[in-house]
């Protein structure tokens, strides 16, 4: 017992049921998901033949990149507005009482954001389908890149959520990630077209690495061995990320905890 | 089973709100801290919650740091509030969503958010929306989602604040059988205070203890109408009478406060005595 059902209370209870009721916002959710998708469909369409440079269809390269940015943007998003609506509500005391560390709770909280952007990212790749792109998966790969991929988004989930706890509004984490995934993670247009410090910038951002793996192994079946460079920098920024995260989750509670400030919003 | 703290101090910026308490307690008793507004009683609490970290000195749940996981797993904790649950998912959902926190499967958690809901007198609104419950039943919830991993400790804040007679008769008795644990509440209000077995007078620090509360004089002005027994009244002056019961007759007659005090009762003056020494409180600054 534990895992499995706190999960189920997590990602079922107190993120589907809760998203589910605000019937207005599913709504907008799905149409903010589809939208943009047919949009870059007809700027690829309106920019021609040059645009088919990449992974041979502008198409296919935006259909990932939307696919998997979500992951990146929307789920820091959603952690750190989640712990900023339990400060708001009051729920965060009493989930704070309960015997779960830190790490843990902030990871629970974690996974709702994460499965509804795995809807997201369905939905954009069915809709690329239905747009014309065709996907030759190599599944090693993908998964490769995925789980590494998961454990950066993570580790600036807790930096995210670590955050929103200490300064409860205006989270530069989160302005951070929108930034970095429309500007300079590779979403719509691929970094190289950016002026040389940006790129440099847009390579120290797992995104950038994780877009390259996702198109190499769902567009071009790429052997894990052929995307090694994505996966190594994409490890390694794991890695930076996680511990900050947990460091940072860390000082965050046992700050809030000291200043008495958990239920403060 | 106990709690102790030692030592403890906690400030917030310049002003103290725990200034130096040394206590124990033990498993069987109920233990009521009493004291004015802003006398620390609430954060004296979260302290043993392990949600508040103190300043100096510790509090032990069973031997274990309260801040510990393992110190938290048998401890429920309850302040009023009418934020504190997810008004957007029904009461069976907030239970056993808290239930899982604490450890049980979800099977187990939908069965004592059963027992738990039919204890508190919701078992009808299980599956409704918490946005449709009255501030009393959120009260009841809140109580309900303390008692959800059956804690060995229960820390409760003004338990049966704002909720009905019917359902404070049902609280309070519940709390009166909790005599295989240790129930530790912050209140203000003598009916919950009657059922301690130790009560702690606090303001910052424990300033004064005693044991049970024993006898209840009340000032009443205004009109009255008595039939029961063990209640002395003696009339002071035309409409001035003074009421001397048994603390626990007098839990009956706040329950049942219509039937004896009728019309308009002008004030009420509450004395609790309790080994010779007395508290003195105007109701309305107990309600």
């Amino acid at each position: 017992m534990g895992v499995m059902d706190r999960l189920y209370s997590f990602i079922v209870i107190r993120g589907f049921k809760v998203w589910i009721s605000y019937r207005t916002q599913v709504a907008l959710n799905l149409a903010s998901w589809s939208l943009p998708v047919f949009i870059y469909y007809f700027i690829g369409i309106a920019l021609g033949p040059g645009a088919a440079s990449l992974r041979g269809s502008y198409v296919a390269f935006v259909t990932v990149g939307l696919a998997f940015q979500g992951y990146f943007s929307s789920s820091i998003t959603t952690l750190a507005g989640r712990i900023r609506n339990e400060e708001l509500i009051g729920t965060l005391e009493y989930d704070i009482a309960a015997p779960l560390n830190p790490i843990s709770f902030m990871m629970y909280s974690s996974t709702w954001g994460l499965a509804i952007n795995s809807i997201n990212a369905l939905m954009t790749l069915l809709i690329g389908l239905g747009l014309g792109v065709r996907y030759h998966v190599d599944w090693i790969s993908w998964l490769l890149v995925m789980l590494l991929y998961l454990v950066s988004i993570i580790g600036l989930n807790l930096i995210a959520g670590a955050t929103v706890l200490i300064v409860k509004q205006g989270n530069p984490v989160a302005l951070f990630a929108s930034v970095a995934s429309n500007l300079l993670g590779g979403t719509v247009f691929p970094v190289t077209v950016l002026p040389k410090a940006l790129t440099d910038i847009s390579y120290a951002i797992p995104l950038t690495w994780a877009l390259d793996g996702f198109r190499s192994s769902m567009l071009d079946a790429a052997a894990p061995v052929s995307l090694i460079k994505d996966l190594v920098s994409l490890a390694l920024l794991s890695v930076i990320y996680l511990a900050v995260g947990v460091y940072l989750t860390y000082f965050a509670f046992s700050r809030i905890m000291r200043e008495g400030s958990v239920q403060q919003y | 089973m106990s709690v102790a703290a030692i030592n403890l101090r906690k400030r917030f910026g310049s002003i103290v709100a725990i200034d130096g308490v040394d206590f124990s307690a033990e498993k069987g008793e109920t233990i009521a801290l009493v004291g004015p507004n802003g006398a620390g009683k609430t954060t004296l609490l979260k302290l043993m919650a392990g949600i508040l970290r103190p300043d100096e000195g510790r509090v032990l749940v069973n031997g274990l740091d309260a801040v510990e996981a393992k110190a938290r797993r048998n401890v429920g904790f309850m302040t009023p509030m009418d934020r504190g649950v997810y008004w957007r998912l029904t009461a069976m959902d907030n239970l056993i969503f808290f239930g899982t926190l604490y450890g049980l499967s979800i099977r187990d958690a939908k069965r004592r958010a059963g027992e738990v809901l039919e204890l508190m007198g919701l078992e009808d609104r299980a599956n409704h929306r918490v946005a449709t419950f009255s501030t009393g039943m959120m009260r009841r919830l809140e109580l309900a989602r303390a008692l959800m991993h059956d804690p060995d400790v229960l820390l409760l804040d003004e338990p049966t604040s704002g909720i009905d007679v019917d359902g404070r008769r049902k609280i309070l008795n519940y709390i009166r059988k909790l005599r295989d644990r240790l129930v530790i509440m912050a209140s203000h209000d003598p009916q919950e205070i009657s059922l301690a077995t130790r009560v702690l007078y606090f303001n910052k620090k424990i300033v004064d203890e005693s044991g049970p509360l024993k006898i209840v004089r009340m000032l009443v002005k205004g009109r009255i109408r008595l039939s029961g027994d063990g209640i002395k009244v003696t009339k002071i002056n035309g409409d001035e009478f003074i009421l001397e019961m048994d603390i626990n007759k007098f839990s009956d007659l706040m329950h049942e406060a219509p039937n004896y005090l009728e019309g308009d009762v002008l004030d009420v003056e509450v004395e609790v005595a309790s080994e010779g020494r007395v508290m003195s409180r105007r109701w309305r600054q107990w309600e």
